[in-house]
């Protein structure tokens, strides 16, 4: 299995009049860092939710490492929603002690150390936190786990610039080289360093699926302008 | 994973109700202890506001008890940390398990610490030295043919006693399970998730009651007899107690039934969480 994620003719419709994926075909190797791109709407939360299996496939098929999102995919991947997800009431000692229980490839000293550096107390309750702290917690459990796939959708949408830094790095040296790391956003510019692969999807398609590089040689522009050119309003 | 996973849950719920138990159940001590204190019983201002927060804990508990399972399972499953809970490498089977075995064991912990405010406030409100050589006294003078009393029910009727329990249990099992399958259809339709949901258990209630009357035996009838009578050697009381025979498989029938719809409610929950899940 080359493949950590596929998608084959995979289509999500919320209402009949509302397709929020058409037919979108996806094949992404082990060991990349890959750009989910595209405008509010054109289907990067939806996709990245059906690989969780929060959300039911109305047609085709999505399998992580050949497999249907169930209990086996999810020990493979690793998920940062773009919302507050996790129970408010309990500490942040607590959910590493949590993730800790749940996954087996969760690296509590990681998680400790990664808390240490952002000065972000184990002790506090999470509902105790700002957004932005609230956000670095949960990128740090996320990253915390030797995952082979990070689903992480807009994981710098939240912090102020300073910490964007921090976090990006966070995510280049938490993962392992095998394994695949895809981060939905719109500050294209800031993940551009980082990315192997953009997937550019606009109204509920696969646009484009380029390789970061050959894109900049090929269009003799950076991926960001490559993006606001194509999604110009 | 379903240890670790009733682990969090009792955590997450038993910050709650261990609360309101504690409350209710100081409540009751203050109360009996204020019905010892005479002055108090003139004027009774203290004891009306007791008793006022008293009920007013018991009515909270029975509230919260049954919000508690709704919510649960909405808000934990189908809400934002439905994002957490449904990313965990568990089954949907392991996941409602964990909100149904805490749900049951809440319900009986609430009866459970209701009795045992009503025991508290009867003993500290009645309690004194001669209360307590009088009931020492009558437990003495009564005691063996208490014991021989229920030894006979226990005897004659024990089996169907057990067999009720297991009814209720296992009525009360269907019942949370018919409300969690009423939340995911209501969450299939989540445009009017509350009014489908609503809908669903009323539907689900009337079929269910439909199916159940078609049960051959009629279960309002205990059957219970008990016979005194006076032994012809020492003239001792001598008790009798038999169970009926159709009521016992009234009983079985009942709990075959329960089980029955259980196990339907429960593929019902774990089907549509698996094919029609939609965490917005």
């Amino acid at each position: 299995m080359s493949e950590i994620l596929t998608c084959e003719a995979l289509t999500k419709r919320y209402e009949k009049d509302k397709t929020a994926l058409d037919g979108v075909d996806l094949h992404v190797s082990f060991g990349r860092i890959v750009g989910l791109l595209g405008p509010n709407g054109s289907g990067k939360t939806t996709l990245i939710k059906l690989a969780n299996g929060l959300l039911q496939p109305t047609g085709g098929s999505i399998k992580i490492a050949g497999m249907a999102p169930g209990p086996d995919t999810k020990a493979l991947v690793s998920y940062l929603p773009d919302a507050d997800w996790l129970p408010d009431w309990m500490r942040v000692e607590q959910l590493v002690e949590m993730f800790g229980d749940f996954y087996a490839d969760f690296d509590p000293a990681k998680a400790s150390e990664m808390l240490a550096k952002l000065n972000l107390s184990p002790k506090a309750k999470l509902k105790t936190l700002s957004k932005g702290n609230k956000e670095k917690v949960q990128l740090i459990l996320a990253m915390s786990r030797n995952a082979r796939l990070y689903l992480l959708d807009e994981p710098i949408g939240g912090v102020d610039p300073a910490a964007r830094d921090y976090i990006l790095s966070t995510i280049l040296n938490n993962y392992q080289k095998d394994a695949t790391v895809i981060l939905s956003t719109h500050l294209i510019g800031d993940i551009e360093p980082i990315l192997d692969e953009a997937i550019f999807l606009k109204d509920g398609r696969v646009f484009a699926h380029r390789n970061a590089e050959e894109l900049r040689e090929t269009e003799g522009k950076s991926v960001d302008a490559y993006f606001r050119e194509v999604f110009k309003c | 994973m379903l240890k670790k996973l009733l682990k969090y849950e009792f955590k997450a719920t038993g910050r709650v109700y261990g609360g309101l138990y504690l409350a209710i159940l100081a409540v009751a001590v203050l109360m009996g202890v204020s019905f010892q204190i005479p002055a108090l019983l003139v004027h009774t201002a203290p004891i009306a506001v007791l008793m006022l927060v008293y009920l007013a804990l018991g009515v909270a508990i029975a509230v919260m008890t049954v919000l508690s399972i709704i919510q649960r399972f909405t808000r934990n499953l189908l809400g934002r940390e439905g994002y957490l809970m449904h990313t965990l490498p568990v089954s949907n089977a392991q996941l409602i398990l964990a909100k149904l075995i805490p749900s049951i064991v809440w319900v009986l912990c609430s009866i459970v610490v209701v009795l045992l405010s009503f025991v508290l406030f009867s003993l500290f409100g009645t309690l004194n030295s001669a209360a307590v050589s009088e009931f020492f006294h009558a437990f003495s003078r009564y005691g063996s043919e208490i014991g021989k009393l229920l030894s006979s029910v226990i005897k004659g009727y024990g089996v169907t006693l057990v067999l009720m329990v297991l009814e209720w249990l296992a009525s009360l099992t269907c019942s949370i399970l018919c409300i969690y399958t009423a939340c995911m259809i209501g969450h299939w339709c989540k445009k009017y998730f509350v009014a489908v949901s609503i809908a669903a258990f009323v539907v689900l209630n009337v079929l269910q009651n439909q199916l159940l009357n078609l049960l051959p035996y009629n279960t309002t009838n205990t059957g219970l007899d008990l016979v005194f009578s006076t032994s012809a050697g020492d003239g001792s009381i001598v008790y009798t107690v038999t169970g009926n025979k159709t009521y016992l498989w009234a009983v079985l029938a009942a709990l075959a039934a329960d089980l029955v719809l259980c196990a339907v409610y429960f593929a019902a929950t774990s089907w549509l969480m698996k094919n029609k899940l939609d965490l917005e």
